[in-house]
C-alpha cells in the first residue's frame, strides 16, 4: 500500500516533473510531441478537476437540505441555479447567440443575470474603497505622505478633470501631469514590482524544486 | 470638536450616497470635459496596428469576465474597430470560461459596423480550459487546439486562418487581460517562447504589474484601463463609452481626493488648534 500511495505517485511526479521542465529547453520534434501528448493529459485532468469540484459543493450543500441547517434555502438556490444554467446550456448548445445573432435562453442569462451580477458584486467595491480610504488614509509619517503625494499625481495625471487643472495652475511649469505620471509608473513603480516579481519567481522555483524531488509531500494527504 | 469628531466619523452611508451622485451625476449631464492625453504606452499599439500590411491576420484573446467589463471592453472594441479598419484578419480566442458572451459580442458588433464576414474576415474560436496547455499547443499547432471554432465549424481550410499554423504565424497578438490566465501566460509560454509580437489591455489594478513588461519590450504597447481605452478611442477617431466614462471616472478619484485631504485636515485641526 506505501508503494501505492507514496513512491508511485512521487516517481510518476519526478519524472513527468523532470521530462516537463527539461522539455522547455528542447527544441526536437519528439520534444514537442511529448509537450502535446501531456497537454492532452492536462486537459483531461482539467475535465476531472470540474467533476472533483462538482461534488466539493453540491455534497455540503445537499447535506444542508437534508439537515435543514441554518441557510439551507441559499442551497437550494444554488442547485436551482445551476440546474437552469445547465439547462438553458445544454438547450442553446452553449451557444450565447444564435446565428441570426438574437439571444439563445443561455445568452439571455449571461447578459441579463450573471452580467448584472458579477458586474454588481466587482463594482461594490468601489464604494467600499472610498469609504476604507476617509476612515483608514492617515498622513502621520514620511512614508504615508509619500504615498499620498503619487496618489494625488497619478488622480490628476490619470483623468481629465485633473489633467485639465494640472494645465491651469502648473501650466506654467511646462510638465503636463501625464508625463509626471508616466515618469512614477515607468521608475519607481516598475522598480518596486521587478523586486516583488523576482521573488516569486525565485519562490516558486525552490517549491517546484521541492515537490520535484519529493521533499515536499503535502499533495499526498495527511502530514 | 465635537462637529470634528462627527465629521471624521461621518456616517458610511452618506459616502455611499455621495459616491452614487457624483458618478451618476456626469452620466446623465455630461460636462464635456476635453480628451485626455495621448500616451506613448497606448500608442504603442495604435502604431503596431497601423504598421501592419492590410490581410495580416491578428490574435485577440479575450481574457476577462463581465467584472472586467467598465475597464477592458471597451478598449477590446477600439481595437477590434481598428483592426477592421485597417483591413486585417482579426481571430479572437479567451482563456476565461465567463468571457466568451463579451468576447462574441465585441467581435460581432464591430465586424457587423465594418461589414465583415465571418470566417473569412474574422473567426471566434471560444474558450478552452487550462491556459498553459492551451498556449503551448498554439505555439505549436492551433488546429489540434481548436479543431472547429466556437460555433462547431471547422477551423481546418477557413479563409480567415489561411497561411496559418502557429503562434509564430500571426503578425501580432493583443492579449485584453483582467487577471489570471492572461498577459503572464501569454508572456511565459507564447511570446517569449515562440517569439511574436504583443501588446495588452489590462485593467487598472493590473497596469503597474504589466509595467516591466512594456520597459523590458516583451510587450510593444499597453493600454491600461477605461483612461487608456479613451486614449485609444481618441487615436481611431471613435469616441464612446471609454471617453463617456471618463468623467464619472474623474469625478469619482476626486471625491477620493477630497476626502482623504478633507480628513487629514480635521485631523490636524482637533490635534493643534
Amino acid at each position: 500500500m506505501n508503494f501505492i500511495k507514496k513512491q508511485l505517485p512521487l516517481t510518476v511526479c519526478f519524472v513527468i516533473g523532470t521530462l516537463c521542465f527539461a522539455q522547455y529547453y528542447v527544441p526536437a520534434r519528439a520534444s514537442q510531441d511529448f509537450l502535446e501528448t501531456m497537454n492532452g493529459y492536462v486537459l483531461i485532468m482539467a475535465f476531472f478537476a470540474y467533476f472533483l469540484g462538482m461534488y466539493s459543493i453540491f455534497a455540503p450543500n445537499l447535506r444542508k437540505i437534508a439537515n435543514q441547517a441554518d441557510g439551507w434555502g441559499y442551497s437550494v438556490v444554488l442547485f436551482l441555479g445551476v440546474g437552469i444554467g445547465v439547462a438553458t446550456g445544454l438547450l442553446s448548445h452553449a451557444r450565447q447567440m444564435a446565428p441570426d445573432g438574437s439571444l439563445t435562453s443561455f445568452g439571455w442569462m449571461y447578459n441579463y443575470m450573471y452580467y448584472p451580477l458579477n458586474a454588481t458584486m466587482y463594482s461594490l467595491l468601489g464604494f467600499f474603497i472610498v469609504s476604507t480610504s476617509f476612515r483608514a488614509f492617515r498622513v502621520k509619517g514620511g512614508p504615508a505622505l509619500v504615498l499620498f503625494i503619487s496618489a494625488v499625481i497619478l488622480i490628476f495625471g490619470r483623468v481629465p478633470l485633473g489633467q485639465m487643472l494640472w494645465a491651469k495652475f502648473f501650466g506654467w511649469t511646462h510638465v503636463s501631469v501625464s508625463q509626471i505620471v508616466e515618469w512614477v509608473m515607468n521608475y519607481p513603480v516598475i522598480a518596486g514590482k521587478r523586486g516583488i516579481m523576482i521573488g516569486i519567481a525565485l519562490g516558486s522555483i525552490a517549491a517546484s524544486i521541492k515537490i520535484i524531488a519529493g521533499i515536499e509531500k503535502q499533495y499526498l494527504g495527511g502530514d | 470638536m465635537k462637529v470634528i469628531d462627527k465629521l471624521l466619523n461621518l456616517d458610511r452611508r452618506i459616502i455611499f450616497l455621495s459616491v452614487l451622485l457624483v458618478i451618476l451625476i456626469p452620466i446623465i449631464r455630461p460636462f464635456n470635459l476635453a480628451g485626455v492625453e495621448i500616451t506613448g504606452a497606448v500608442k504603442g499599439v495604435y502604431d503596431t496596428i497601423e504598421s501592419l500590411p492590410p490581410g495580416s491576420a491578428v490574435l485577440v484573446s479575450f481574457d476577462y469576465d463581465p467584472s472586467g467589463k467598465p475597464d477592458v471592453y471597451p478598449m477590446s472594441v477600439a481595437v477590434c474597430r481598428h483592426a477592421f479598419r485597417r483591413n486585417l484578419r482579426v481571430v479572437g480566442m479567451n482563456l476565461w470560461a465567463s468571457g466568451t458572451g463579451l468576447a462574441e459580442e465585441a467581435l460581432r458588433k464591430t465586424a457587423l459596423e465594418y461589414g465583415r464576414e465571418y470566417k473569412k474576415d474574422y473567426v471566434y474560436l471560444g474558450y478552452q480550459p487550462q491556459a498553459e496547455a492551451v498556449i503551448t499547443q498554439l505555439g505549436k499547432d492551433i488546429y489540434v487546439m481548436y479543431p472547429t471554432d466556437y460555433y462547431r465549424n471547422p477551423t481546418r481550410g477557413m479563409p480567415v486562418l489561411d497561411g496559418i499554423l502557429s503562434l509564430r504565424d500571426f503578425a501580432f497578438m493583443v492579449d485584453f487581460s483582467n487577471g489570471h490566465p492572461g498577459l503572464e501566460e501569454w508572456l511565459i509560454y507564447g511570446a517569449d517562447k515562440f517569439g511574436f509580437k504583443i501588446a495588452c489591455g489590462c485593467s487598472a489594478v493590473s497596469e503597474p504589474g504589466f509595467r516591466p513588461f512594456l520597459n523590458s519590450g516583451q510587450i510593444v504597447g499597453l493600454i491600461g484601463a477605461m483612461k487608456g481605452a479613451a486614449e485609444y478611442e481618441r487615436l481611431i477617431g471613435m469616441p464612446d463609452k471609454a471617453t463617456a466614462g471618463m468623467e464619472a471616472v474623474s469625478m469619482g478619484h476626486f471625491l477620493i481626493l477630497f476626502l482623504v485631504f478633507g480628513a487629514n485636515a480635521l485631523l490636524l485641526v482637533k490635534k493643534y488648534f
